[in-house]
Order: C-alpha cells, then structure tokens, then sequence
C-alpha cells in the first residue's frame, strides 16, 4: 500500500509573501489572490493591503463578558485564554483563512520561515525565523519547540490539549533553528496537528519549573511569548492589557495597545461599547442592532463561525440501554419529527439576521462546507403521515399521538446558560404540537445538563458547540467508536458503520476535493439517518468603531488579525495616543499622558 | 462584658464551623465537580482528567476530603481556587477590599440618609411631606436590584455620560494619572454601584426608623420632655431619636454581613470584583475550595456583625449597659 504525501511533499515551503517575485506572471498571481482576498472577506472587513494605517499607533479596547483564566497555554481551558495566548504566543504557522487543515495548504509561516517534508511524509523539517525572539530578548531556537512539545505530552503537566498532538510522536532538533516533528502515522491533517494547537513556550524560563506545579508557576500570571504583542498587565476581573512587541521579526502590530476591559454582565458589556468606553465589541444581539444604528461613529462587523446548535435525540432506551428507545429508536420518528420543525422561522425568529439554518454536523466556515448537501425539507404533511404510518396515531382526540398505551412525548434538556436555546425550546415545542407530539422542556442548570448528559439519561437534549476548524471532529459527536466509549460524546448512541467509513474516507484523503466529497457522503448519510435536528449556525456580528480598519477575522479566531487592525492617524482619539512603554519612549510618555490624562472623560 | 464576649465568639467559631461543613456537603453533592465544564470535553483525554482530579483529591471518599481540608484550613492554607489559578486566600484578599469599600459606603450612605428621612418623615407623620417620602421609599425598597442597577447604568452612564460604565477603577487611564486624578477616578467609579446600592437600602432604613421614632414618640419621657417645654426639634433629635435607634441597630447588625457578601447583581452590571460575584461564579463553576472559603468569611461576618449589633445596643441604650 502506498500513500501519497501531500502535495507540497519534499518541497521547501516559504511564506507566499516571499515565494512570490516581482515577476510579470507573480504580479499577475499576486492580483488574482488580492481580489480573491478582497471577495473572500465579510462585508464591513478590509483586507490587509486596503489598510491605510498612517503611522503605527492606537488602542483597541475589547468589551470582554469574561476574563481570561490563564496565560499558560497547555493549560488554558477558556476561549479567553486562548484569545491571549494567540496573541502573546507565535505558532510554527497559522492556518489560513480558508481554514484548510489538510496538507499544508493557505497555512503563513509564524516562527518558522519555512517547512521541509520527509520523503515519507513522517516528519516535518521547521526551519525558524532567525530574527525570532522571545518578549525578554532571547533568540527563540529549536530546543524551544521541542520543549514545547514535552510539555504539551507531560502527563505530569495535565494538558487538556495534550490529545490534540497524541500523533506526534516526538521532536528532535537539528540545528538551533531546525526542529523535527515526527509522527506516528502519516495522515493529511499532520501539519495542522503540528502547528495549529501549540503555542511555542520559552525553554530558558519554563524549563526551570516543576511540570507539576506549572499551574502556580509566576509566568501563568505574566508570561514571557514571541508573539506581535507583549504581556503589561492583568488585573484580575478587571482587564488584560498587551502592548505591541515594537521590534517584532514579522513587524510591529499596527495598534500600541489592545485592553480587554472586562464586564461580566452582557448588557453592561455592550454598553460600554455604546458609551465610547470601548472600541470592540465581539457578539452583538439581534436587540442591539438596533441601538448600533443610531450611533454614527459604530458600525457593525459580520464574521464567520463555527458555533452550531441542535436537538439530540438519545437513540437507546434511557433505562434500559440494550433496547432502543421507544420513540427515537425509529429512524422514519426522527425524520417526521425533522420534517415538523420549520427551522427557517425557528432561526429567523431565535436570532434574526445573526444565524443561519444549520447544514448538518458542520459549519459554512470549514473547508468541507457543502450548502447542496441535500436537507429533509419542512413538511408538517409528511410529517403527519410518517408518524402515521409508523404507528404514531392520535386515538383518544387529545391532540397528541399514542402508540400501544404510549404517548409520543418527551422531555427536552435545555441549558439554563443559553437563551436562545429556551427560545428555540419554546418555539419548537409548538411546532411539534401540531404534528402531535408533546414535547415538554426541563431547563437546568449547565453542571446538571452535563451530567444528565454523560449520564446518557434524556430523551432529547438541545445542545451547542463550538467546532474544531477540522471538520474530522464530527467523529467526537457521532462515531460508533464514541457511541461505545465510556467517555464518548456520541450521546445519542447513534451507530452508522456507512458513516463511519465516510468519515475514515474523508479524514485519510491527502487531496482536499476527494476530503470533501467524502465528507459530503457522512453528511448525507446523517442527515438522512436523522439522529438530531441540526437548527443554527450562528452568523457572528461584532460592534466596533469605526476608526478602526479591521482585518483577518477568522471563524475560529475572530481575533488573529488583531496585530494588523490599525487606526489612521487622522481619525486617533486622545486614547490612540497615549504612546508605548519602554526605555526610549519614557521621555515621550509621560508628557503625553498627562495630557491624555487631563483631557480624559470626554475623550475616552 | 469581657466574659459575655468571649462566650459570643465561641459561639460564632462553632457556628461558623458548623456553616462550613454543610457547605462543603451541599456543594459536593451538585451535580458536576470543578472540572467538569473545563475537562468534560471529548477532546481531553480521560488520563487527563483523571490526573486534575486526583492532584486535587477528588478522587477521595468525601470524609478524607473534607479532613485534608480542614487540616488545610489549621494551617491557614485556604486552599488553590482551579477556576482562577490562584490560592483561595489571594482571590480573597482581593475581593474583600472591593467589596468593604462598595457596601461600606452603600451603608454609610444609606444609613445617614434613611434615618434623616425617617426622622422628617415622623416629625410632621400623616403630611405630605411623609406620604411623598413613603411612597418614594415604597417604591424603591421594591425595585429589583439587577434591574435599578441596568437603569442607573443606562440613565448615568450612558444616555447622560457623567460616570463610567463599570469597573474600579480606568482600565486604560489609571496608570497614568496622578494621585489626584486617581482619587477622582475611584470615587467616580464607586458613585453608581453605591448609589444603587444606598437608593435600595435607604428606603428599609428610613420606613424602620419612621415606625420606631412615632412609637416613642407617645412615651411618657417624651410626654415629659415636651412637658418641661422643650422644643419640637429638641424632642424629637434628642429624647426620641435615641430610643428609636434602637431597632435601627438591629437592622445594622443584620446589614453588616452584607458588607463582605457583597451584591452579585450591582457587582455584575458594574463589572464590580467583590465578594458576590466572586462567590456566585465559584458556584457556578464547583470551586469548592472558593465557595467553601467565601462562605466562611461571610458567616464569620454574620455572627460578628450580630455580636456588633448587641455591642451596640448597650452603647445605645444605659439599661442594657446596667444588665
């Protein structure tokens, strides 16, 4: 059996920026990919070649709901953990914004320059940026990277992330700017395992900490990265600053400062959006689109996701597992049921513009998106019948369905943290009335909906979750082999051996067409099986002001463009100015904020 | 007196004692554990979850829980909050301060301005005057706190922007400022949460001190006052008021733990880093050693703030002192 490396196999990778000289034929190239660039981004987004910065300079300040809870990679477990770590913390690349995880196509180069593939395709040469440097001003080498990785797989350090690179089997380092990364296996997604979840992390400062004891280590509360911004401070609950790392190897950011001034009620959050106390603003409400409008100096900034919600039904017997469960064990059930939700008003009504109605167990952001995957339409008369014709018929007259002394009712599980899913809920639980079906709602508290859960013991539970840009992650929620697992996230006990060969298809194939054709075919093959109602996909909008040029939103990281936002010197407010930090720019600084300081009020 | 205080504080170290350990019990048996919204996630491994748990014994029967942390606790070692990657004691010294500063002065204020107005209030009782202030105390005596905190935010810092939306202190500008910016800046911060606090407050103090100065006010030593011809005012702010303190001062005494518990909803809207909201979010996310420890602290302050209370009454009234 022979395998195909990826495309680029053997071949020396560079940034496109540099692979591509003044030639005729790369301007040509260059032209194209700038359009596609230009087309590829959201309405109210500007490409990085449109930002007309001026001079460096500015601050962002982020209206953040929550705060971060480390700044330890490996051992960050929040999203604003991991906001800051990608920001303080340099990857060997970044994905692109395609989102393509396979082969290492669309990925930038980060700390390495440049990536070399093993004959094989069982390693993968980094070679890296010589200019690298960490924050405190040492070199960052080889010897980095592969400490990373030993931390990263420590079970005495206990990363949650540790699965995430359970397929490299170790790094070795060739030169002080060559580091080795060696799988166990080959499969398309390596480079993306390789790169994508480990921040790089500084030996000379970490490798004197006990593993175990990393947690508590200074550098959790005040790290030192390699990132386009610095550490300055973090006051807990109140906010995180990080200013731009001046003379950083891929440039100085374009913004002095990011502040992430943290609120943990929404309301208030937005608010200080509306106030002018903040610039930023992540996930606006359909309620507060309105409020956006009336302020000239805001606008509204749409971006992809790839947060997806939907009903799980459990398949099996809550009681008795081994059977099927009465009213879900029956595939032409779930479809009726499927065919009974009107998912476009469900949507439209739930979130208005902010969502879409969910392709199936993915999101448009990855790169297996498919929008012809062909759905179960809404038809409350086909619905009907089915239920009919499986049994399902209303006898005594009350409205609702009964089959052999049992009613075709069922609790949902709904998640007291999320109002949109209560709102889902209870617009749903009408729908199905007028199929016949009662479907009663228990809201929970979150730790209790988990573990009703884990404990398999529901009947139908409305979920949400925020996805892996690989789209093999659809193995976690709905592969035989997670079905079985004790600790698998297939509640539903849905079992597909044609799904599951789709998904192996799809996950091995180096090309990514052949990767998306295969996914097609799981896709099909769940949506007809039906084992939950996929209802939303949200369709992200941010508050922002606009003097800020906003670039490079990402659907799994809004913030990865973050260094390349900028504010045009014309348009700076009396914050933009407060200037930066540092041994050369004392002298500057104080003057300058005093007068900042003075005029404060009115000008924040 | 020496003796009566000891005995108090004996009592109060049982009491508190006693507080712990049933939470300690109640918060182990809610569903989920401090790990389970941040590791019970199929893409973390089951070693991993298994190492979080063991590292911080809960793998231990709840007993051998609960006598390491008590033995912890003899060693003045709150324990290590996983949610916040700090120890106990430092999430701790940090809201308590935040939560002194925002309920003491929501006290203070409420307290000065809630006994004026029931003092205006019972001197003329049946006005105008008492009936506008009744009702406007009615009113915001039921005025839900999360919501007169979402309006104060709207109407004062945002439809007319005289205060700042929330936090301390400027998360940008602080540092920057001199010292006498950075007064003005606090105390800028602390008008609104305060305010909201002190208008919810005020109304409780005022309708107290309203009832028990019109009590006194037909006693036969206020008879007797006004008998020797003594003024109205004089009557009033120095023979009855002194009497009616009296329930005031429980009501302070029952107030003060409020001091440390802070108010989750002001401190919320307020993105205010005290003691309620410290304490909620710990429940929210099982960190038992958090939400052990802040319910102890705030338990202590219930029985020495009751302790306070009757410290008081004997300040306040010579009969009691005599006892």
């Amino acid at each position: 059996m022979t395998f195909s490396p990826p495309p680029s196999a053997s071949v020396d990778r560079a940034p496109a920026r540099r692979a591509w000289p003044g030639t005729p034929a790369a301007l040509g190239v260059a032209a194209l990919a700038a359009l596609a660039a230009l087309v590829a981004c959201g309405p109210g987004e500007e490409t990085r070649s449109n930002a007309s910065a001026g001079e460096a300079g500015g601050t962002v300040v982020i209206a953040a709901p929550t705060d971060v809870d480390i700044l330890l990679p490996p051992l960050g477990r929040t999203i604003e953990g991991k906001k800051a770590a990608d920001l303080l913390f340099d990857h060997l690349a970044e994905v692109g914004r395609d989102l393509n995880t396979v082969g290492d196509q669309g990925f930038e180069p980060e700390l390495a320059e440049r990536w070399t593939w093993a004959p094989d395709s069982l390693s993968i040469a980094f070679h890296l940026n010589p200019a690298a440097r960490w924050h405190d001003g040492v070199p960052v080498r080889a010897n980095d990277v592969r400490f990373t990785h030993a931390l990263y797989t420590d079970p005495a350090v206990g990363s949650p992330l540790s699965t995430n690179v359970a397929d490299i089997d170790s790094v070795t380092v060739r030169d002080s700017l060559t580091a080795v990364v060696w799988f166990k296996h080959r499969f398309p997604e390596q480079f993306f395992e390789a790169v994508y979840h480990m921040h790089v992390l500084p030996e000379h400062v970490l490798g004197r900490e006990p593993r175990a004891e990393l947690e508590r280590s200074a550098f959790a509360r005040k790290p030192v990265g390699s990132g386009r911004f610095r550490f300055a401070r973090w006051v807990p609950g109140q906010a995180l600053e990080l200013v731009a790392d001046t003379a950083h190897y891929r440039g100085r950011p374009k913004l002095d400062r990011v502040v992430f001034s943290i609120s943990p009620d929404f309301t208030a959050a937005s608010t200080k959006l509306f106030a002018g106390e903040a610039d930023f603003f992540e996930t606006m409400r359909p309620e507060q689109l309105t409020e956006m409008a009336r302020h000239a100096s805001l606008r509204t900034v749409p971006y992809p996701s790839l947060d997806i919600g939907f009903l799980r039904f459990n398949l099996r017997d809550r009681a008795a597992p081994s059977r099927p469960n009465p009213v879900f064990g029956d595939r032409a059930v779930r479809r009726a049921l499927t065919m009974a939700l009107d998912r476009t008003t469900l949507v439209r009504s739930v979130l208005d513009t902010l969502g879409y109605v969910a392709l199936g167990p993915l999101t448009r952001a990855q790169f297996s998106a498919d929008s012809t995957i062909p759905q179960l339409p809404y038809d409350v008369a086909r619905a009907r019948a089915t239920l009919d014709s499986a049994g399902w018929r209303d006898a005594d007259g009350d409205g609702i369905r009964e089959k052999g002394g049992r009613r075709l009712a069922f609790a949902m599980l709904v998640p007291n943290s999320s109002r949109n899913r209560m709102r889902f809920a209870v617009l749903m639980q009408e729908q199905l009335k007028q199929a016949g079906v009662d479907a009663r709602i228990e809201e929970l508290e979150f730790n209790a909906f988990v573990k009703r859960l884990d404990a398999r013991d529901f009947d139908a539970a409305i979920e949400g979750g925020h996805l892996d840009p690989s789209p093999g992650v659809v193995r976690q929620s709905w592969s035989t082999a997670s079905a079985r697992a004790k600790d698998g996230s297939n509640y539903s006990r849905y079992e597909s051996a044609a799904f599951d060969a789709a998904v192996d298809s799809a996950t091995a194939a180096t090309d990514p067409a052949k990767s998306r054709a295969h996914f097609r075919r799981a896709y099909e093959i769940i949506l007809n099986d039906a084992p939950a109602v996929w209802l939303y996909e949200l369709r992200q909008m941010a508050g922002a002001h606009k003097r800020i040029r906003i670039t490079g939103m990402r659907a799994d990281a809004w913030w990865a463009g973050l260094p390349d936002w900028s504010i045009p010197e014309g348009e700076r407010i009396a914050r933009d100015r407060i200037g930066l930090p540092g041994a050369s720019q004392v002298g500057d600084r104080h003057p300058e904020s005093k007068r900042v300081a003075t005029a404060a009020g009115g000008a924040r | 007196m020496g003796r009566y205080v000891v005995g108090r504080l004996v009592q109060a170290g049982v009491t508190v004692a006693i507080v712990a350990t049933v939470t300690f019990a109640l918060i182990h048996l809610a569903p989920g554990d401090p790990f389970t919204q941040a590791l019970d996630d199929p893409a973390v491994s089951a070693e991993v979850r298994a190492l979080w748990r063991a590292k911080y014994g809960l793998d231990l029967p709840l007993y051998e829980q609960y006598w390491r942390y008590l033995l912890n606790v003899a060693r003045g070692d709150l324990g290590w909050s996983v949610t916040l990657h700090e120890p106990v004691s430092a999430a701790l010294a940090r809201a308590l301060p935040s939560s002194l500063l925002l309920m003491g002065t929501a006290i203070l204020l409420s307290f000065a301005a809630g006994i004026a107005l029931g003092v205006v209030q019972a001197a003329r009782p049946g006005s105008w005057v008492d009936r506008a202030l009744g009702t406007v105390s009615l009113f915001f005596h039921a005025l839900p706190e999360f919501w007169l905190a979402l309006m104060m935010l709207l109407v004062f810092a945002y439809r007319l922007p005289l205060f700042p939306v929330g936090n301390v202190v400027d998360p940008l500008l602080y540092d920057y400022y001199t010292p006498w910016q950075k007064l003005v800046d606090r105390l800028r911060h602390l008008v609104l949460p305060s305010a909201t606090l002190a208008l919810l407050l005020t109304a409780g103090v005022a309708r107290f001190q309203r009832a028990a100065l019109l009590e006194v006010s037909g006693e036969d030593f206020v008879r007797t006052a006004r008998a020797k011809g003594l003024g109205e005012r004089r009557v009033l702010l120095r023979h009855a008021l002194r009497n009616a303190l009296l329930p005031v001062i429980t009501l302070f005494g029952v107030t003060v733990p409020a001091l440390v518990a802070g108010a989750v909803f002001v401190e919320k809207v307020f993105a205010w880093p005290g003691m309620g909201l410290l304490a909620v979010s710990a429940i929210m996310t099982r960190d038992y050693w958090l939400v052990t420890a802040c319910v102890v602290v705030v338990s202590a302050m219930v029985a020495l703030g009751s302790l306070a209370a009757d410290l008081l009454y004997a300040v306040a009234d010579p009969r009691l002192r005599a006892r």
